[in-house]
């Protein structure tokens, strides 16, 4: 017997929005539900947008969005239940970091409030700093406190647009983790980001948006399989060009090898992790020096562009 | 509420602003002393005309106020943390209201501290004028917060679009156009004035006090509603 999935908790039906002539977000129909949700996407996919209409902070121009089968524009009182981290900086410089997470939990008529200001500003490990001015902070310590007051009112939604930018590494692995332990407490978050491995390390589900549009969705792994599927122009740099094409073109991993007027070669490989470990290994075989090694299409728009059209076909 | 009209308060606080509408507000009282120094001082009706009229009511105050207003809303529509106050559970008008307070009280303070020396300078320490003119101020510090505080929900071109309000409406307009000055701020606060001391700006036609004072808080509340309103349909950067 399998156990049913839990019930969506964010749901949208054609959701559209235009700035003038620009489709921002194009006839959006998704469903939500508790654990952790990727929005991936390039830069101005719609992500933003999206994250923004889910929260009740724009405006729709057509279809619907509902939280808990509520509507969320202008519904406050729902706001008790959602804590939204957006893109861009929101703090107040002349506070100090207990201040301005002091000052959302009051908007939010957290009680009692100096416990939860303290657990928020606990859950991102800034007690050291909590009492200095905002102002003073680096990138990632802002990051961090912002979070804090996403957090001090106990959401059960979370809602973090690109909530990772200059954070350093043993931040985002604290951040993995503080997001795990709270979708193991049954919240839903949504998690918007343009790097790939970073949703795919944090994600359960992933939401594909391109274009404004929902290019794909659903688990990462399938998504993965589909990117490893993709072919991939690589261009070699070498000395020997000619002998290494030579070599290269009798690998698994390789469908095509071309070699340009200026005596570099082109790859085209499907399996480009496999590519990664044996072209080394072959150049070094054959005395080849390689000089550069730059994938072609490695930019997420041609990743994106890839599934989409995968999708079409 | 009380924590928006701190936060506001404490956006309005700022040194630059305080030293704006300081040296603003100190600008009809030092003209005025100026002309009082002046062996052959004009006489009342010309003080009456160009410091309180000119000056304080069509170009000190909403000054200040343009620079005090944006402190509610549009700073916060500048910096992008005006999500920080909408993304919570209080009804709009909750939001609105401490602010427009938060924006009102400083230049409040200043206005009526400044329009009293001044119109305590400029009638001789005559007490029922000098708070006359004070509760004129004051009238215009709310009047023009609310206009510019609901400007700042509707454009980010607030502060152009207040300046040329201030220059053209208050400033030309309702001054020579028969009947605009009956949609001018200035024109109510010098009707103020002159309802709350009937002495003062004798010659010039005004509404009656009761009327002043119910349209200047229709005016009041109606942008005070479109505000409100603003804020609930527009979208928070």
């Amino acid at each position: 017997m399998t156990t049913p999935a839990p019930a969506p908790v964010i749901r949208t039906e054609r959701l559209t929005r235009w700035f003038g002539n620009i489709v921002a977000v194009n006839d959006i129909t998704l469903d939500i539900r508790p654990g952790i949700t990727g929005l991936l996407g390039p830069n101005g996919a719609g992500k933003s947008t999206l994250i923004r209409m889910i929260a009740g902070l724009a405006r729709v121009s057509s279809g619907t969005v509902t939280l808990f089968g509520e509507p969320v524009r202008n519904n406050p009182p729902l706001s008790r239940r959602i804590g939204v981290m957006l893109e861009h900086e929101t703090v107040y410089g002349f506070l100090t970091g207990r201040q301005f997470v002091r000052l959302m939990g009051e908007l939010r008529e957290v009680t009692p409030l100096d416990e939860g200001v303290e657990r928020a500003i606990g859950h991102v490990e800034l007690h050291d700093a909590a009492d200095r001015k905002i102002r003073t902070y680096s990138r990632g310590m802002r990051q961090r406190i912002r979070l804090a007051g996403t957090l001090v009112h106990d959401p059960e939604v979370l809602l973090l647009d690109e909530p990772l930018n200059g954070a350093d590494p043993k931040q985002r692995i604290h951040f993995q983790r503080l997001l795990r332990r709270f979708a193991g407490q049954g919240r839903t978050i949504v998690i918007s980001s343009h790097i790939l491995e970073e949703v795919e390390r944090i994600a359960d589900t992933v939401l594909l948006l391109v274009n404004g549009k929902l290019a794909a969705s659903g688990d990462f792994r399938a998504i993965r399989a589909a990117l490893n599927e993709r072919p991939y122009h690589v261009l070699v740099a070498c000395d020997s060009p000619r002998a290494l094409a030579a070599a290269v073109v009798r690998l698994d991993a390789v469908e095509a090898v071309k070699l340009d007027p200026d005596g570099r070669i082109v790859i085209l490989s499907r399996n480009v992790r496999d590519l990664q470990v044996e072209l080394p290994k072959l150049a070094q075989r054959n005395a080849v020096t390689l000089r550069r090694v730059v994938p072609l299409d490695d930019s997420l728009e041609s990743v994106f562009g890839y599934l989409v059209d995968s999708r079409e076909r | 509420m009380k924590t928006l009209f701190l936060l506001t308060l404490r956006r309005v606080l700022t040194p630059s602003r305080l030293l704006t509408i300081g040296a603003l507000a100190f600008v009809p009282f030092a003209v005025t002393s100026l002309i009082l120094l002046i062996p052959d001082a004009p006489e009342v009706v010309m003080f009456e005309e160009l410091i309180l009229n000119t000056l304080l009511a069509g170009a000190i105050i909403p000054l200040a106020t343009l620079a005090t207003a944006r402190a509610a809303f549009g700073d916060e529509i500048g910096d992008r943390t005006l999500a920080n106050v909408t993304l919570t559970p209080n009804p709009r008008w909750k939001i609105v209201l401490p602010k427009l307070l938060g924006v009102v009280c400083v230049p409040a303070l200043v206005m009526a501290a400044t329009t009293w020396l001044t119109g305590y300078a400029g009638y001789g320490a005559d007490f029922a004028a000098t708070r006359a003119v004070t509760i004129g101020a004051l009238a215009a510090v709310v009047l023009y917060c609310s206009l510019f505080v609901w400007l700042d929900l509707v454009t980010p071109h607030a502060v152009g679009i207040g300046l040329a309000y201030i220059v053209v409406w208050e400033g030309l307009f309702s001054r020579f156009v028969y009947g605009v000055r009956f949609f001018s701020i200035r024109s109510h606060a010098i009707s103020v004035m002159h309802g709350a001391d009937e002495r003062r700006f004798a010659e010039g036609v005004h509404t009656a006090p009761g009327l002043t004072v119910a349209v200047a808080a229709v005016v009041v509340v109606v942008l005070f509603l479109l505000s409100v309103r603003r804020l609930r349909t527009m979208d928070s950067p």
